[in-house]
């Protein structure tokens, strides 16, 4: 989809327009370009704690960090797509004790969606991030060939994961989906899992392969998720992400809304944000990563209206 | 997802699919007799037993026999899919209406639904129901005045799969060697944009694994030459299973091809919706051509036309009679002498058949065993 030449011939020139006028937009702006990052909500800012981190949506720390609210759209880039959602944002807020860090993602969804039947699906909640392998930024929808994402998922039937019918039970010999190591058929000791992908329909499950090293928690109450997502700075692994204080790093967000019937590619996605791990010296050394970023955000925005334009 | 063209025989045309046409090195391919169905459900329970007995399989029937026109599994999957298509219109023995493929709404690869769970719950409903009234003091007359029949079904590992179109992981998957239709066990999320494709309904939510199972055609025993557990248990001898090849390329001395593309007795469920399903039904012969075109196709009344012949056609009397023979997988047949012969992939016999059952009479007391003999046949 995203190789026709033409296209990206086309694409390119854009690009270059595109990355001229936010040069010289930063260039004219330049000692006020951080705060107007701030100011248009680009940047969340992970404050810098003392102390435990919490995992608790409800702990009152989550009050020391400032969020940001982030517009969420319906993903239409790939088969099976969806074009109207009931979700429409998430508020993002972060912190970090220069080990671990914490987000919490809070929307609002009238219906707490955590069980799983044939026509039923779970919400669902993703934090997405270049894999520290990755250089430059991938793709932001589920990255591509040449650069992996690694996503952070949390599910709501995971949360309150069920056990089924044991009523009927002869024997549990004969479960396929467990029997061939699938995570999604596993007991699950977690609501998180941690995946890497390299483009839409390639995500791929993580905890095998790597250190599971992310924890998490979710709330619903009065019509709102709260979930979090906690994890070291640093992580091995060239899938994972890795974080380091005083710097930005590319994030997005998807969301389902089960009751929609969202699952896979049904699901409100958002572009690339950035998320700045604080430290004790001035806001401006984010400048010069968010400067590059930015012009890619632009590129991005151009290309994804040209999709929905486009499609029919 | 590229949209190509592909060709599907079944509707004499060209028509729309995700992927490019590939054909496996062989298809496997299954021709059930309705006229012989009598929905013991042994079928069922060998299938059951055999791959179904896991927890969330509780409901789960890989093969179900059901009755038609009220029964169905999962509930009202036919009328429900036939409804969503809408009009489906043939002209002559080529398809003019729109394949699922080509009716997808906007942004999905296929038109489909998803059942509920209570779809499931009820594996038998409407058996033995008939259309008609029965009234007071009728008799039976042939043809019947009401009627019904036994559909049995299994995935009909298709050519151009719905579930497989669906799947935005590729998880599903045509296998080259024999055509037959796999869900990864590993791979599979759990989305169910299979269980919405699949118009036949004939892949599965695994409520306790979290995801998608189907009928495997028994791929073990079909790897050893054998027949899947469904068609060697059948005590009525309905099913033959084997490889089905194009029409163009039809082999003569093998049943499938015999039976599909050279006599056309055996039929394709609802070509229509375009898949090329790979399990082929002989009609049944008492039931009004209107509800039969509408499951069969055009070649509907021409295949109860020809079928009805076979008691004087040799041939076709043979390649009935080698159904149920044997559990290896017959490949070959060849009638002489009133008697059918069935070859295996590599031509040795594996069984012989009088087309016609020898009648021996007894006499009531037997000398040599010195004991009488009464109602035997």
């Amino acid at each position: 989809m995203r190789n026709k030449s033409q296209k990206s011939e086309v694409r390119s020139q854009k690009s270059k327009e595109l990355v001229t006028f936010f040069l010289l937009l930063l260039t004219v702006h330049c000692s006020l370009f951080t705060d107007y990052a701030y100011s248009q909500g680009l940047i969340v800012m992970a404050n810098k704690i003392s102390g435990e981190l919490p995992l608790d949506p409800d702990n009152s720390a989550w009050n020391r960090a400032s969020g940001i609210e982030i517009p969420l759209a319906p993903q239409v880039m790939a088969k099976p797509r969806v074009y109207e959602s009931g979700i429409k944002k998430l508020n993002v807020r972060a912190l970090h004790n220069t080990k671990e860090a914490a987000f919490l993602l809070t929307w609002e969804d009238n219906t707490e969606d955590a069980a799983v039947d044939v026509d039923r699906f779970s919400d669902a909640v993703a934090l997405e991030f270049p894999s520290s392998s990755s250089e430059g930024k991938p793709h932001f929808a589920m990255g591509d060939t040449e650069k992996t994402v690694n996503i952070w998922f949390w599910k709501a039937a995971w949360q309150s994961r069920s056990d089924g019918d044991k009523v009927y039970a002869t024997s549990d010999d004969f479960l396929g989906g467990v029997l061939a190591g699938n995570p999604v058929s596993e007991e699950r000791t977690l609501p998180v899992e941690n995946l890497v992908a390299q483009g839409f329909g390639s995500a791929t499950d993580m905890e095998k392969a790597d250190i599971q090293n992310i924890t998490g928690s979710g709330k619903w109450k009065s019509g709102k998720w709260a979930v979090v997502f906690k994890r070291p700075l640093t992580s091995d692994g060239r899938f994972n992400v890795k974080f380091k204080e005083g710097s930005v790093t590319p994030l997005a967000f998807a969301v389902w809304n089960g009751s929609e019937g969202d699952r896979g590619g049904r699901k409100v996605v958002s572009t690339w944000y950035y998320v700045g791990f604080e430290t004790e010296e001035k806001k401006t050394i984010y400048f010069y990563p968010v400067l590059a970023f930015i012009g890619a955000l632009g590129i991005e925005a151009g290309i994804i209206m040209g999709i929905r334009r486009k499609r029919v | 997802m590229a949209k190509n063209k592909v060709n599907n025989w079944q509707i004499r045309r060209e028509m729309f699919y995700p992927y490019e046409e590939v054909r496996p090195q062989k298809q496997f391919a299954a021709v059930f007799d309705i006229n012989k169905c009598i929905a013991c459900q042994t079928c069922t329970m060998a299938c059951k037993q055999t791959w179904t007995t896991g927890r969330g399989q509780e409901y789960m029937f890989w093969n179900n026999v059901e009755s038609k026109p009220y029964g169905f599994y999962p509930l009202a999957w036919d009328v429900k899919i036939l409804e969503a298509l809408g009009a489906q219109n043939w002209d002559g023995d080529r398809y003019s209406g729109k394949t699922i493929f080509e009716a997808a709404p906007k942004g999905q690869a296929v038109e489909g639904y998803l059942p509920e769970d209570a779809d499931y719950a009820y594996p038998n409903v409407g058996e033995d129901e008939p259309f008609g009234e029965v009234k007071k003091g009728d008799y039976i007359t042939i043809p019947h005045r009401v009627w019904h029949f036994y559909l049995p079904r299994i995935c009909n590992h298709c050519t151009y799969p719905a579930c497989v179109g669906a799947c935005p992981r590729k998880a599903i998957y045509k296998r080259e060697e024999d055509g037959i239709v796999l869900v990864d066990q590993k791979r599979c999320r759990g989305y169910r944009e299979c269980v919405r494709a699949c118009p036949y309904k004939k892949v599965f939510f695994n409520k306790t694994t979290k995801i998608a199972e189907k009928c495997i055609a028994c791929y073990p025993l079909i790897e050893k030459g054998e027949q899947t557990q469904c068609i060697r248990t059948c005590i009525g001898r309905i099913r033959l299973n084997g490889w089905l090849h194009l029409p163009e390329k039809a082999d003569p001395s093998n049943p499938m091809d015999y039976l599909v593309h050279i006599k056309k007795v055996a039929l394709p469920l609802f070509p229509q919706f375009g898949l090329e399903p790979n399990v082929y039904y002989i009609p049944p012969i008492h039931v009004p051509a209107p509800y039969l075109r509408q499951m069969f196709g055009p070649g509907v009344e021409q295949a109860i036309k020809t079928y009805k012949t076979a008691q004087n056609d040799e041939t076709l009397l043979g390649a009935l009679t080698v159904f149920g023979s044997s559990e290896f997988r017959v490949s070959k047949f060849r009638v002489s002498k009133g008697v059918v012969t069935g070859y295996d992939d590599k031509g040795d016999e594996l069984v012989k058949v009088p087309l016609k059952e020898p009648v021996f009479i007894r006499p009531f007391h037997d000398e040599k065993l010195q004991v009488y003999r009464h109602n035997i046949t």
